[in-house]
């Protein structure tokens, strides 16, 4: 009988190889991720070559965060992501458009490593923006990578709390650079606070950046660790 | 031309299972629609001492709700692009024909299969 084997595989590591990477996670939705790593790409791409991967397939919402309004990738020896404010950009949604992609685990996971197999990446950090959970993205990312990094995010509500808990258990000390409290009421190294104007400025990339602006510390703590 | 990324995978997967391959048997499924030419010249420049055959298998799509198999209806230009740089890409675009349900699953004929490596 004939082995049916994926080539794929074998090549993720490669393609990857000596770029940072930095996945943004966490157990429950609507906490931020997609937010915080739409922000965390515009001020590291002040000091770096930024790549940007969103791997929410259900509810890809970087390029409309970013307020990216034409989606295209380009194609040269591989898919070449999208040029956007300096950053390079590449989602779910440059697949699927405004569409719903309804699919099942083994098939969500063969879209991911597709992904990861063939785009060719000029950056020195990836940020990773993830769907909510501990399902195939997040185990994939933790496969495939031995030195991504996970910056989790969380809000200072008890389900928060408790879903924090459930992901750090999964990703283990180690592998994780912090916990980014956003939503918050404090102020500290790695916590956002609530404000309606994060929420007004999405889609609006110069209000966003603007905003980042008082994020500088932020992301330089989380750039000092990786 | 990403089909240059995927030979290259090709290329990389069969240099991990022998140090010198003879014959290498690859299965391109109807859904990602290949350049086989491209695809082909991109795996001669990079082995070109291995004989590379080249067999092409019918996309089945199976409906998850009335468990029916459907052929690949015709897509429009763009979103056969699309669907040829990311195959799960046709979940956004097809829904079965017999029942309505955008539930089914990639049976076969997906994209690119390493059938066999000979060599040692
Ligand atoms: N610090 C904040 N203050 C107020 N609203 C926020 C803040 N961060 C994110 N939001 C809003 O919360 C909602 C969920 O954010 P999102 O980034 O989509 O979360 P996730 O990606 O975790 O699901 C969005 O409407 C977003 O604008
Ligand atoms: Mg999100
Ligand atoms: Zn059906």
């Amino acid at each position: 009988m004939a082995e049916r084997n994926d080539p794929r595989e074998s090549i993720i590591d490669r393609r990857l190889d000596g770029i940072k990477k930095l996945a943004v996670v966490s157990a429950k939705g609507g906490v931020g991720k997609s937010t915080v790593s739409a922000i965390l790409a515009l001020l590291l791409a002040e000091k770096a070559k930024v790549g940007v991967l969103d791997l929410d397939a259900y509810n890809p919402s970087i390029p409309t965060i970013l307020g990216m309004r034409e989606l295209r990738v380009g194609e040269d020896r591989g898919i070449t992501p999208q040029s956007f404010r300096g950053m390079q950009v590449l989602s779910f949604a440059h697949f699927s458009g405004d569409r719903a992609m309804p699919l099942r685990g083994r098939e969500l996971s063969d879209a991911v490593k597709e992904l990861l197999a063939v785009t060719t990446w000029d950056a020195d950090l990836l940020i990773i923006d993830t769907p909510p959970g501990t399902g195939e993205v997040t185990l994939d990312l933790l496969r495939f990578f031995r030195d991504a990094r996970f910056l989790v995010v969380t809000t200072p509500s008890a389900l928060a709390k408790m879903a924090l808990d459930r992901e750090l258990e999964l990703l283990g000390r180690s592998r994780v650079i912090g916990v980014l409290e956003n939503m918050s009421e404090r102020d500290c190294d790695l916590c956002v606070r609530y404000s309606k104007e994060i929420e007004m400025a999405c889609g609006d990339t110069d209000r966003l950046m603007s905003l980042a602006d008082g994020m500088r510390n932020m992301a330089e703590e989380i750039w000092r660790r990786l | 031309m990403h089909e240059w990324a995927l030979a290259e995978a090709v290329v990389s997967f069969v240099s991990d299972r022998a140090d010198r391959p003879r014959r290498i048997r690859v299965l391109l499924g109807e859904l990602q629609n290949v350049d086989e030419e491209i695809f082909l010249s991109a795996l001669k420049e990079m082995m070109d001492d291995v004989e590379i055959d080249l067999t092409r298998e019918e996309c089945v799509l199976r409906c998850n709700a009335c468990k029916k198999d459907m052929k690949l209806k015709d897509l429009g230009e763009e979103e056969r692009e699309l669907v040829h740089f990311l195959p799960e890409a046709v979940h956004a675009y097809v829904s079965c024909p017999l029942c309505g349900s955008r539930d089914f699953t990639i049976e076969k004929g997906r994209g690119v299969v390493i059938e066999s490596v000979e060599g040692s």
